[in-house]
């Protein structure tokens, strides 16, 4: 044996000597590899054997020997079978982990095996201490001076103990399966489980003794279909502080203890938190998604917070408070520690010690909601903004969220990124986006009244809507639009709220106003810098806070183009539509928006929609001095007004030549006239055949000045019109003159000027099984007076009565086609149609749905959405026109030229206002004019046509 | 002068003149750059004003890329012998221009009293009655009158002013050598 090299004074032994020790040797051997039993007559054998080898100064070897025997049977017979026990789990990989079965084999498996592996631990450990015991007594026996020696070189027991501890950690570890922490995680969860079950229908007990629970209440009325909900609210009803064994029972807990020392015996303690750690993070991540997962309305922070306070934090009480001590006293020592453990260890070390993993834990799994809460709010963010206000709360949510984790980046990136793929294309309507914008802004704002994230959001979206044609035109329907007359409720509610913006800014811009007085108090400015707070460090430099939080939505909306100017022109041209559409003179509405948006935008930028809306109350007194004008002279005033009929031109006076007065005064205004008609005449429509002569001169047809209302504009301050020439019938052309003489005797020497093809008319058909009003644009009612004569007319010279191209009159004639009043069919001439009256509608048969008697159907503007005011697009087109008096001076004096000659000198020359298009804007235009047979283009370059 | 009717009133004409003129005669020609800034300017406006009236038989434009040297055309008015024809004209603008006339030929040979064969025009605003309130419209459009009225009292082509009285004689050797010249100057 080579136990036999290792003493020192082997050669100088006896025979007898090495008998002794060999004999001694091999009964230790022998017992040894027995261990562990209990066999006392053994144990003295044991222990009679160790002292003689002992006495030989074989201890250490001893002592090796034991362990490493130990450690052998160890191996041999508890690994290989505790690890088989569990062999059953990958049987179960397969389906599902959250399965009722797996969690009852883990149950029934992992206790068991876990106490059978303790159990031999134990014995053996209880061996160790025999050996212990033996060593120390030869020990005693030996001579001072010896004791000294091995004291100071020699394992105590402890020692023993901590490398058994040690060697038996490390065998269970490295032989250990991979899916061994997935089962002590399932197993953790499971109880977890049963504890919050338990705790919760604790609490529901407790609750139902007590009624006076406003917050069981609540939970009741949600009951049913908000589970978790009424979960939450009834655990935080007021919690008493449950001792956990009440609430789950002792056997539970005795049960968790146990398991929990066993494990933590075995070595597996890491192991043991981690599966814990993970439980209750998995519970608390599931709890969070399924109470705040698309649910914005409630707030579900504070909710979870104490939520986390009753269920996990008692639950990890429970498990790691009874754990604690074992991990300090439990691996040294022999006996089991009681499961309730901790009402054993009173000393107030092991208290505080607990309370600060308590303490810390808590920290921990509050940090742990914060992110898991709002990385999940920041996911939803796009959704919860277009659920604002209603989603305030997990606004508010976010918000602590946000602070205590400073993911602003990362909500900015993801915000983003929804945006793109979810507002900022192509299938989005403006208005949408607009609404998400404002919901945006409001929401941002409340989340981090700096602003700084919000113009990092905000930016994509405004560099989008300013690629959009419509966005102002929205943005001004939305301020002005009256709040029921818009069809859509969504567009309708927020144009209220834009327009209670407006207001609110108003008052805001006023406050600020005074604040700049009142700053000189120097208290206020001590506590305004007191209040200063640096931007965040993603703010953008370039802009200073100030700018950023004085803002207001409107401002934004505004700002998305960068300045008012574009904004005022459009109000000027959607207020021209809308004044021009009225049918009576009524503006309150317009005169009190219009001051609104004078305080936002200043008098100036206001001043000729402010003329415009004077234009109109103006007309209004003038309409009715020039009324009042015919009741006293003209007898045929109020003659049988029958049938209404609106009938509204628009006229433009120009200064009369003459009147040097008002001329020379550039700055004069330059009075021009919108006249809005009212005539009052029937319109019989005769069938075909009949003398139709009879009717001609009916006292029916009389048309009275009471029939016109005119609106008169100064032209100068209203945006340019579209320009239309058209021939209205006689009548009402006469009716028009008359009412431009009146006007020009009282307003000398000022003139009408009508725009005939601009306003609206009234008028009523009858037919001959059946009479309609109708409310028309001038050109319509001057198309369908004209078959009053003739029931049916050839295109071309329908057209050339009233002075337009054929094209127009067939695009204008469609809406009576389509009302079914005439009837459109192709005649004996090729190529030409033929518009013929349809008296019955039976005999027509073209159509049956045709407009009823008694109301009125506006028809304007439905067939080309036409406006009367000319659009920003036509304006670019009359922009353009500038250039074709250049263009075709250009070419006039020279022969020909390429196309980037005539781009150059359009830059170099035309400066008033400055040439700024592009060379495929001049291209397009060009070719437009070469459509038009002005100019013709040949090998690249252009000329003009010659005539 | 005869003529003098067939200029165009221009309604800037009144305003003080003379001082305008008489500063002018001090100005010595120097074209300092903010000058030359200014006269570009209103040669500009003048393009403008040019492009914008749209009257029918004269038009000019800037020729490449210098402000200061146009191309005009005049179309002879109808009624007189030279109505359907049509003449281009060179206007180079000097630095200190309004202040000074602008030079103005004709580039395609013109018969007529009162211009050369080179296509120098004697014409009263172009020399000693040129006055600031003048501009290209103004004297495009007094050339355009010179052509039916000309001074045959101080003519530059004699045989022109000699001819003038027989109408029908007069066209036809205009004619003849306003297509000569255009056939010479068929590119």
């Amino acid at each position: 044996m080579d136990c036999e090299q290792d003493s020192p004074s082997l050669v100088s032994l006896s025979q007898a000597r090495v008998t002794e020790i060999a004999q001694a040797w091999s009964v230790f051997c022998a017992i040894a590899s027995k261990m562990p039993s209990r066999h006392q007559p053994e144990s003295t054998f044991f222990s009679s054997s160790i002292t003689v080898l002992c006495r030989h100064g074989l201890r250490s070897l001893v002592a090796d020997y034991f362990l490493n025997q130990l450690q052998a049977i160890f191996q041999d017979h508890c690994t290989t079978s505790f690890w088989k026990r569990f062999d059953g789990y990958s049987g179960f990989e397969d389906i599902d982990k959250e399965s009722l079965q797996l969690n009852n084999w883990i149950q029934s498996i992992l206790p068991q095996a876990l106490q059978d592996v303790c159990y031999v631990k134990i014995s053996q450990q209880e061996s160790i201490d025999l050996l212990a015991h033996s060593l120390r007594a030869c020990e005693s026996s030996l001579d001072q001076s010896k004791r000294d020696q091995v004291a100071a070189n020699l394992a105590t027991s402890d020692d023993l103990l901590r490398r058994y501890q040690t060697s038996v950690t490390a065998l269970l570890l490295t032989s250990a399966p991979k899916y061994f922490s997935e089962i002590l995680n399932l197993y953790f969860k499971a109880r977890l489980e049963d504890f919050s079950r338990a705790a919760r229908k604790q609490i529901n007990v407790s609750e139902m003794t007590n009624d006076s629970d406003q917050y069981w209440d609540m939970g009741k009325a949600s009951q049913g279909n908000e589970r978790e909900n009424d979960d939450l609210e009834s655990v935080l009803s007021g919690w008493t502080d449950l001792d956990i064994t009440d609430m789950v029972g002792s056997t539970w807990v005795t049960e968790v203890a146990k398991l929990i020392c066993n494990l933590q015996q075995l070595g597996f303690s890491a192991m043991t938190e981690e599966a814990c750690a993970c439980a209750v993070y998995s519970m608390l991540k599931d709890k969070i998604h399924s109470v705040a997962t698309k649910r914005y309305e409630k707030p579900v922070l504070a909710p979870i917070r104490r939520w986390i306070k009753v269920i996990p934090l008692q639950f990890l009480h429970g498990v790691l408070d009874s754990a604690s001590p074992i991990t300090q006293d439990c691996a040294f020592s022999y006996e089991l520690p009681s499961p309730l453990a901790s009402s054993r260890f009173e000393n107030s070390i092991s208290r505080k010690v607990a309370s600060e993993r308590i303490t810390r834990w808590h920290l921990r799994l509050e940090f742990f909601t914060y992110e898991t809460l709002g990385n999940l709010r920041i996911n939803e963010l796009f959704d919860i903004i277009v659920d604002y206000p209603e989603s305030l709360p997990a606004i508010e949510d976010l918000r602590h969220c946000l602070a205590n984790t400073g993911h602003h980046t990362k909500l900015v990136e993801s915000f983003r990124t929804a945006l793109r793929h979810r507002l900022l294309t192509a299938g989005a309507a403006t208005t949408d986006i607009l609404l998400q914008y404002i919901s945006t802004i409001k929401a941002l704002r409340t989340m981090d009244h700096t602003g700084v994230f919000l113009e990092a959001v905000g930016e994509p979206i405004r560099e989008y809507l300013r690629s959009r044609k419509d966005t102002i035109r929205c943005i001004v329907t939305m301020l002005t639009e009256d709040t029921g007359a818009s069809g859509s409720t969504a567009l309708g509610g927020v144009g209220e709220s834009l327009l209670e913006e407006l207001s609110r800014g108003a008052t805001v811009i006023d406050n600020v106003d005074s604040e700049d007085e009142g700053v000189a108090d120097d208290e206020d400015a001590w506590t305004a810098a007191e209040r200063w707070e640096p931007d965040p460090v993603e703010a953008d430099p370039s802009r200073t806070s100030k700018s950023r939080r004085s803002m207001d939505i409107i401002g934004m909306l505004v700002g998305i183009y960068g300045s008012k100017e574009l904004f005022v022109n459009e109000y000027r041209i959607m207020l021209a539509e809308k004044l021009l559409s009225k049918s009576d003179y009524d503006i309150d509405r317009e005169i009190r928006t219009l001051e609104l948006l004078k305080l936002r935008f200043g008098e100036n930028s206001m001043h000729s929609c402010e003329i415009m809306l004077k234009d109109i109350a103006d007309s209004k007194r003038i309409n009715s001095n020039i009324k009042a004008n015919t009741v006293a002279t003209s007898p045929r005033a109020n003659k049988m007004q029958l049938q209404a009929f609106l009938g509204s031109s628009a006229a433009q006076n120009t200064p009369s030549v003459t009147s040097i007065s008002r001329t020379a005064d550039p700055g004069s205004r330059l009075a021009a006239f919108v006249a809005r008609a009212r005539g009052v005449f029937s319109q019989s429509e005769q069938p075909p055949g009949s003398s139709s002569n009879a009717n001609e001169e009916p006292v029916e047809k009389d048309l009275s000045l009471e029939a016109v209302n005119a609106t008169i504009i100064s032209s100068l301050f209203w945006p340019p019109f579209q320009v239309e020439n058209i021939k209205i019938p006689d009548v009402v052309d006469n009716l028009l003159e008359d009412y431009a003489q009146r006007y020009h005797t009282l307003k000398t020497p000022r003139k009408l000027q009508w725009k005939k093809h601009l306003g609206i008319v009234k008028l009523e058909l009858q037919f001959e099984d059946r009479a309609a009003q109708f409310m028309v644009s001038p050109m319509h009612a001057s198309i369908i007076m004209l078959f009053e004569d003739h029931a049916s007319w050839a295109a071309t010279d329908l057209a050339s009565a009233l002075g337009v191209p054929v094209s127009t009159l067939r695009r204008r004639i469609m809406l009576w086609v389509n009302q079914g009043v005439l009837l459109e069919s192709l005649g004996d001439k090729p190529g030409e149609l033929y518009y013929t009256i349809i008296e019955n509608i039976g005999d027509g048969g073209s159509r049956n749905g045709v407009a009823t008697n008694d109301t009125a159907v506006p028809l304007l503007g439905e067939d080309d959405g036409e406006s009367a005011v000319a659009s920003m697009e036509d304006q670019l087109q009359q922009e353009m026109n500038v250039y074709e008096s250049y263009v075709l001076g250009m070419l006039t004096n020279f022969d020909a030229l390429p196309l980037d000659r005539i781009h150059n000198m359009l830059k170099m020359f035309v400066s008033d206002p400055p040439y700024d298009k592009s060379l495929q804007q001049l291209q397009g235009f060009l070719s437009g004019l070469v459509a038009e047979e002005k100019l013709e283009v040949r090998d690249g370059l252009y000329r003009r046509r010659q005539q | 002068m005869s003529f003098d009717g067939g200029v165009q009133p221009n309604p800037r004409g009144q305003q003080g003149n003379p001082a305008i003129d008489a500063s002018s005669k001090q100005s010595t020609p120097m074209s300092n750059p903010v000058e030359t800034h200014s006269v570009a300017r209103r040669l500009q406006s003048e393009l403008m004003a040019l492009m914008t009236c749209g009257d029918p038989g004269v038009s000019a434009f800037p020729e490449g890329d210098n402000i200061f040297s146009w191309i005009g055309t005049i179309k002879g008015s109808a009624g007189t012998v030279y109505d359907g024809l049509s003449y281009k004209l060179s206007l180079r603008f000097p630095t200190e221009y309004p202040f000074k006339s602008p030079t103005v030929k004709f580039d395609t040979p013109c018969f007529h009293p009162n211009v050369d064969q080179y296509g120098n025009i004697c014409l009263d605003i172009l020399q000693d009655k040129w006055s600031s309130a003048y501009d290209v419209r103004t004297i495009l459009l007094s050339i355009q009158s010179l052509l039916g009225e000309p001074n045959n009292d101080s003519p530059l082509n004699s045989y022109a002013a000699a001819l003038w009285v027989n109408q029908e004689e007069y066209r036809k050797v205009m004619l003849k050598q306003y297509r000569d010249a255009s056939g010479v100057n068929a590119r």
